[in-house]
């Protein structure tokens, strides 16, 4: 006969590696600092994708100016400017990185919780079984 | 009210049973939508936006994940910008791509919102989304209304200077095509109003449905769109735009009546018949409220029965009458019946 107890759990079980196991499986692989730490480190490359297509919009509209001035430009100046644009701009793009994989850390920390909780209730349900049969 | 109650409850059961297929549907036709109003708007490649392509693109988002969509939406943007002109391909390429490594980054499943921000902005009911972000989604969302609030303003503009885009080119109308088509994106202070507001609206609406108030959703939907309203209206005004406000009213309270009818599929609650209950383990002491969710009892069925419904429902084995069998039950039917049994023979 079907045990229903055991289907709820297994159903509990089946959605979440269906589909919260992939997005949620590094939680249990990293500590916080490193989980986040990690993402800091993909942000600083797609961030930095993010500024050069920004300065690449940016050329493309004073494109004029820019060519006027090529030969008249304080490199040295410009490049200030950039560099420290680029560092306000990673600092807040970096922070958000921060704040949503601690969130997503978190979130991803409960739904394990929740995880471990059925499957614990599964084995107390086969150990229940093999006592029984024994 | 107990009418629309159950209207919601048939709908969730169909729903459920339906859900793959539903789903689909629903993909496909905000896949339709989408793609009819980029034909409609920048369907400047015959071959891409021509209807069959349309529909036969929108079935196959239907199969697709939300993003795996976006990918083809902006395909198609591409493809109907580079007829329009290469440079517009080109800034449409690298804004894309900014907006990829910022939305992808934060927010890759909120790709409705991403979608349906220019889509409502097209349909004059872009307050909806910050509202409906807000109250469905996390604080986060906001990104992806901030997206799609970016790729619609330059899409409006690639719009109204299409003449301006299309001449012939030389190094001169480059240049000025570059400066047109990044100009009136960057330049363009109505889009960075318009993006504070919703940002700012997303996240208020979000932080308010969150509360313990009672009724914190409606409080939410009417800030949101109240925001919204009282914030573009010193916007237009300071930019000298007064002629958008009368659609932006008109947008504000279909938006305000969207709002309310997700509240209603998504948290109507019953805060008349709140609960208050305080209970302590070995550890701690709670101090719960609870708020019924208003339901309607399920139609029961009355099956009224006439005559004589003694033996119904009955199981009546299928077994080989015998002769004995057949006298037995003429005999007892004959009984039931105030009959003479012959009557039966």
């Amino acid at each position: 006969m079907i045990n229903e107890d055991r289907v709820k759990e297994l159903y509990y079980l089946a959605v979440y590696e269906s589909t919260s196991e992939k997005t949620h499986k590094q939680v249990n692989e990293y500590y916080v600092g490193d989980y986040v730490w990690k993402e800091v480190l993909k942000s600083f490359f797609s961030g930095t994708f993010a500024f050069a297509g920004i300065v690449c919009l940016w050329a493309m509209n004073n494109m004029d100016v820019l060519l006027d001035r090529l030969n008249t430009m304080d490199i040295f100046e410009t490049a200030t400017i950039v560099v420290a644009i680029y560092i306000a701009f990673m600092a807040v793009y970096i922070f958000a990185t921060v704040l949503v994989y601690v969130s997503r850390f978190g979130k991803g920390r409960k739904n394990m919780r929740g995880y471990v909780e059925h499957l614990k209730n599964i084995n107390r349900m086969y150990n229940r079984e093999e006592k029984l049969k024994r | 009210m107990t009418k629309l109650l159950e209207l919601k409850d048939k709908y969730t059961k169909i729903f459920a049973t339906y859900e793959i297929y539903i789903t689909s549907v629903l993909k496909f036709i905000l896949a339709l939508v989408t793609l009819l109003l980029i034909r409609g708007n920048i369907g400047y490649m015959s071959k891409i936006s021509s209807l069959p392509v349309t529909i036969i693109i929108a079935l196959l988002g239907a199969l697709l994940p939300i993003n795996a969509m976006i990918w083809i939406f902006a395909l198609v943007l591409l493809l109907d910008l580079y007829a329009l002109s290469i440079e517009v391909a080109a800034t449409a390429f690298v804004l894309l791509a900014v907006i990829y490594f910022i939305y992808f980054r934060f927010t890759p499943k909120d790709g409705v919102a991403a979608i349906l921000t220019p889509v409502c902005f097209r349909l004059g009911i872009p307050y909806v989304v910050p509202v409906g972000t807000g109250l469905l989604g996390g604080a986060f969302s906001a990104i992806s209304v901030a997206c799609g609030t970016v790729l619609f303003f330059f899409l409006d503009g690639v719009k109204q200077n299409a003449s301006v885009l299309t001449s012939t080119a030389d190094a001169d109308t480059i240049s000025t095509k570059l400066n047109v088509t990044v100009g009136q994106l960057l330049g363009n202070k109505e889009m960075y109003m318009v993006l504070a507001v919703m940002v700012i609206t997303t996240v208020l609406v979000y932080v308010i449905r969150r509360l313990k108030a009672d009724y914190a959703w409606s409080f939410a939907i009417v800030v949101g769109i109240v925001t919204q309203m009282v914030g573009l209206i010193v916007g237009y005004i300071i930019l000298g735009v007064a002629g958008k406000i009368v659609m932006l009213v008109v947008g504000s309270v279909i938006s305000l009546l969207i709002g309310f009818v997700i509240q209603f599929m998504f948290m109507n609650l019953d805060y008349a018949r709140t609960e208050r209950v305080q209970f302590e383990d070995d550890e701690y002491y709670y101090y719960v409220k609870a708020v019924p969710k208003k339901m309607v009892a399920s139609e029961k069925k009355t099956v009224k029965h006439f005559g004589n419904t003694g033996s119904m429902g009955k199981r009546i084995e299928k077994t080989k009458n015998t002769e004995k069998d057949d006298y037995i039950s003429n005999k007892i039917i004959a009984e039931e019946l105030d009959i003479d049994e012959d009557v039966l023979k």
